[in-house]
């Protein structure tokens, strides 16, 4: 059976599907139990029984989200096994460890301190229950790091060697994997970016009573506390947004590039505020790349490499190599991974027949070009660059509504302090419908991390192609419906669970 | 409590679903299942790696 592009396909659209069900959960777990830890410290402070219900009812939320988000994301795990096993086999000992530390102490320490935060509010003692929720909230986003770092391994693959005799990449410094500067800064853009949906979702469903004039007092009090919450995560955003953009244009320029839809680079490279790409426009063409735009300039230079002058390297610079800027073309790295590829070859059979001198010299052939590995699998150059439109749009909705966000906390923040946040039903309106707008903003972010960075499954070291499983397309095409259904389902429980919760309101604890 | 009971039913039915129907049924270990120790598994993924995929 041969890797076909319908299997890779159907395999990437499947683990994309997994993945972005999963994401709908997550965020608002990060977010909700760091805002009820907040609301429940209020409570133990002043002894208000006010504040004391309110941190019930969104618990009852947080308990709705984890109990029907609880394992979707285990079924990326059953797909590494099944679908990617060549990558699973390659990466086994890198990603292994923080799945493992995730699994045996974040996600174990999250669960137990749940059990006591949900049924123990009358069986331990108010301090007890405090802990147990900021541990909880502290739980959640140990259990997004350790991710995170396997993540941010991928994107950027450091502290492993490759052994030629297992094919599998091992760890030898695991503090290089643990602070990968890419994985550091995806995991504070992450865990950040969930404040802010769940900051989102807690002044929506507030605006929703207000605008129904009930549950007032309860409405007002979670604002304040979704709105500044929301506020100070949205500056931290804003910060680890601009260091996740310096790590891109280190490690993945490509990615930049196609996130600005930036094809011919340029120095003093502005960003794109708005823009309409030209979809006939081709890599190596004349064409403008946009039909309409409006640029920020320099703001790309100083976003990529924090200088107003820097260079910025486009797609095309990227392909076919700029000698100016020392950048090598696809198809030289191309020539690097084919001999990577080849001495691999050699050392095999060299080792197979037992002739060990000249498997030695194979391996280091193999060593000094194996940086690029993964582009002795790509058919053509164009191969390494990712769906341009894709990207682009992704990464503009992205932050685009993270500046609404922002606008939306400061204004809800203003009207809920000088009590006239009830007058002002278009912002109430607004609150209420922003609430999806924060789930797409979660899953365009997803987009560009991922999708941005195709064709890699390991940056540099790994096509998609070759870290699929040899299965048949049909069995994958056939999952997929099947856990597209599955995850509808549950999507349709968690959302009428919810809204039933939200209808009885906190009066109902 | 209600609210309880439900999430416990969903998770539960949720748990069976994933563990004993999808993953027994749909997921097997692709390397796992077609190769006995990990020497075979890694001589596999090395062919993988160098078959020529012109």
């Amino acid at each position: 059976m041969e890797h076909t592009a319908e299997l890779i396909d159907w395999s990437r659209a499947q683990f994309a599907l997994t993945a972005l069900y999963h994401w709908l959960f997550v965020p608002l777990t990060l977010g909700l139990t760091f805002i009820i830890a907040i609301m429940e410290t209020i409570y133990v402070k002043t002894g208000d029984a006010w504040w004391k219900k309110t941190t019930q009812f969104w618990m009852t939320i947080l308990a709705i989200n984890f109990a029907i988000g609880l394992a979707t994301g285990i079924i990326m795990e059953f797909e590494f096994g099944t679908n990617w096993s060549n990558y699973s086999w390659i990466v086994g000992d890198i990603f292994g460890a923080p799945l493992a530390i995730e699994g045996l102490m974040a996600f174990f320490m999250e669960s137990t301190f749940f059990a006591v935060m949900f049924f123990g509010w009358e069986k331990v003692s108010k301090k007890m229950h405090l802990t147990s929720t900021w541990l909880v909230a502290i739980g959640s986003n140990l259990s997004a790091l350790w991710i995170l770092v396997a993540n941010g391994w991928m994107q950027h693959p450091v502290g492993m060697t490759f052994n030629p005799d297992t094919a599998r990449n091992e760890m030898h410094d695991f503090a290089a994997v643990f602070f990968n500067p890419n994985a550091v800064s995806k995991f504070l853009h992450t865990i950040s970016s969930g404040y802010v949906l769940a900051s989102v979702f807690v002044i929506g469903i507030s605006a929703w009573y207000l605008i129904k004039r009930r549950e007032v007092m309860f409405a007002k009090r979670s604002m304040i506390v979704a709105a500044s919450f929301g506020l100070l995560a949205s500056l931290f955003m804003l910060t680890s947004g601009d260091q996740s953009a310096y790590e891109v244009a280190q490690s993945q320029p490509m990615k930049l590039a196609a996130m600005e839809g930036l094809y011919k680079g340029e120095e003093r490279a502005g960003i794109i505020a708005i823009g309409l790409l030209d979809r006939e426009k081709e890599l190596g063409d004349e064409k403008e790349p946009f039909l309409f735009s409006v640029e920020i300039p320099n703001a790309l230079s100083f976003l990529g490499y924090h200088s107003l002058n820097a260079f910025v390297p486009g797609i095309h610079d990227l392909v076919y190599g700029n000698e100016k800027h020392h950048i090598m073309s696809v198809s030289d790295k191309m020539k690097e991974g084919k001999l990577a590829v080849s001495a691999l070859s050699e050392y095999k059979t060299y080792k197979k027949e037992g002739k060990n001198t000249k498997a030695e010299e194979a391996l280091q052939n193999f060593r000094a070009h194996e940086k690029y590995m993964g582009y002795g699998y790509l058919k053509s150059p164009k191969d390494a660059v990712p769906n341009v439109a894709l990207t682009f749009y992704s990464f503009h909705t992205m932050v685009g509504l993270g500046t609404w966000f922002l606008i939306l906390f400061i204004l809800v923040l203003y009207f809920t302090m000088i009590n006239e946040i009830e007058k002002k039903r278009w912002l109430m309106y607004a609150a209420l419908w922003s609430i999806p707008l924060a789930y797409v903003a979660q899953e365009c972010g997803w987009i560009v991390a991922e999708a941005g960075r195709q064709p890699w499954a390991i940056q540099d070291l790994l096509p998609v192609g070759m870290a699929a499983s040899n299965v048949a397309s049909s069995s994958v095409m056939i999952t997929f419906w099947l856990f597209a259904v599955l995850f509808t389902g549950l999507l349709i429980a968690e959302v009428k669970i919810m809204l039933t919760q939200i209808k009885n309101g906190p009066e109902a604890h | 409590m209600k609210i309880g009971k439900k999430l416990w039913l969903l998770i539960a039915i949720k748990l069976f679903i994933l563990f004993v129907i999808i993953k027994w049924i749909f997921f097997p270990n692709f390397l796992k299942t077609k190769f006995d120790t990990d020497a075979q598994r890694s001589r596999y993924i090395l062919e993988q790696l160098t078959e020529s995929k012109e």
